[in-house]
């Protein structure tokens, strides 16, 4: 016992070392897999607060701009409702409003912390989107605050088609620039030019059919596989987005049991 | 034992800087400065080895759990610190400085400073973007990205250090 004592005593550096650094990394990977995690979850709740706070003091700033945007998006609503009936029945989707109280967008997994959580009703897996644009879907959520795997996020992807043609496909981010994402798997026979809009198609319950997402700014015909590589400038700058809107799918309960 | 306080408290200091403040300024997206390794760098080289592995562990997994990669901050500022001691017997004169000294810019002058800094930087920043692009390796951006974040940390971390001598004087 006592040797191993001494053992201990004299390279106690390196089992340290060893010891902490395996608990990081053992951390880390268990935490790079799609998961939830609790630790994270509880933490939240805290780092949410100081970002909040944060948040708030910046908000001040941009009070006038964001006073006009608010304006001008008022206008065009009350334009839609004057001009079609509301009809509650065929209501697919509930949107709930948030602000975004932290961001990221040059990481290579980026995720967004949103100031509603649970007791708003937010659940893993709602979309979120702006008016013109999606920026993710909900990843976590605690009583106040959730966390949302950004678009730019290399794990993320989502259903998309091309306007145009009619081609399904998913969009990608490579993980480089934050203006930019990937399509793949659009094949070669589709007629693709330059500045064509690209929008959800609605194949997933996350975000509803039609929300533009970007246009084409490139391509490629992909002569090994037969599918073009698309670039796509994304119409919302991810850098500036504020405040945002969460989809509940108000029939995701029976589309799940099918 | 006093210097080691000042450690303590200037810990949440750095991490709200580089959480709040570095973070959200898009200096290209090559550049991603990472300004804490400084409480690392600047610790004496008296300072107990187990004291060295768990601030580092504790400074990395708070910054963890703002930026939401667990493990990440951690594993790498433990792994620096661990092989902090081994680089400064290599860099650092025997008979330049006092066991006891906090290894700044003052006390070690600026070519000595530099040299170390800016491989415990490069080292540092060489662990952590390697293990956040660990499945998708583009060597170029890889690279460029490394040696450009640690430029730039390096000369803020020189900026710091110049700021702090001046209002001693």
């Amino acid at each position: 016992m006592r040797n191993l004592f001494r053992f201990v005593k004299v390279y106690h550096f390196i089992l340290l070392f060893i010891l902490i650094e395996s608990l990081s990394l053992y951390l880390y990977m268990s935490n790079h897999k799609f998961q939830e995690s609790r630790l994270l979850s509880f933490t939240q709740e805290y780092t949410g607060a100081i970002y909040s706070h944060y948040s708030n003091a910046n908000q001040y700033i941009n009070l006038k701009d964001e006073n006009n945007y608010l304006k001008r998006e008022n206008a065009k609503l009350y334009s839609l409702l004057s001009k079609e009936e509301y009809n509650p029945n065929t209501e697919l989707h509930s949107y709930i409003t948030s602000r975004i109280i932290k961001n990221s967008i040059f990481k290579s997994d980026n995720f967004i912390v949103i100031n509603k959580g649970e007791k708003d009703g937010i659940q893993i897996g709602m979309g979120v989107t702006v008016q013109q644009g999606v920026i993710g879907r909900v990843h976590s959520t605690s009583e106040n605050y959730s966390k949302v795997i950004s678009i730019l996020n290399q794990k993320s992807s989502v259903s998309i088609s091309h306007v145009k043609s009619g081609q399904n496909g998913s969009l990608k981010w490579d993980g480089m620039n934050y203006m930019y994402a990937k399509i793949k798997d659009i094949p070669n026979h589709a007629e693709i030019s330059i500045g064509d809009t690209i929008c959800t198609n609605g194949f997933s319950d996350t975000y509803p059919n039609g929300i533009s997402i970007g246009t084409v700014s490139s391509f490629q015909k992909g002569n090994e596989n037969g599918l073009y590589n698309i670039t796509v400038k994304f119409i919302n700058d991810m850098n500036s987005v504020s405040d945002i809107y969460i989809i509940k799918n108000l029939h995701i309960q029976e589309i799940e049991s099918l | 034992m006093k210097d080691i306080y000042t450690y303590i408290w200037v810990a949440p200091l750095f991490i709200l800087l580089q959480v709040l403040f570095l973070n959200n300024i898009y200096f290209l997206s090559y550049i991603n400065p990472l300004v804490y390794v400084i409480l690392i760098i600047t610790l004496p080289q008296n300072t107990e080895k187990w004291f060295l592995l768990i601030y580092a562990f504790i400074l990395g997994f708070s910054l963890d759990i703002f930026e939401g990669n667990l493990g990440l901050n951690s594993s790498a500022l433990v792994f620096l610190s661990f092989i902090k001691p081994y680089i400064n017997k290599v860099l650092i004169p025997i008979n330049l400085i006092d066991e006891k000294e906090k290894l700044n810019l003052k006390i070690l002058g600026i070519k000595t400073f530099s040299v170390y800094a800016l491989s415990l930087i490069f080292i540092h920043n060489s662990f952590i973007f390697l293990l956040e692009h660990f499945s998708t390796i583009n060597l170029f951006y890889l690279i460029l990205k490394i040696i450009l974040s640690s430029v730039v940390t390096y000369i803020i971390i020189l900026i710091f250090q110049l700021f702090t001598f001046k209002t001693k004087e």
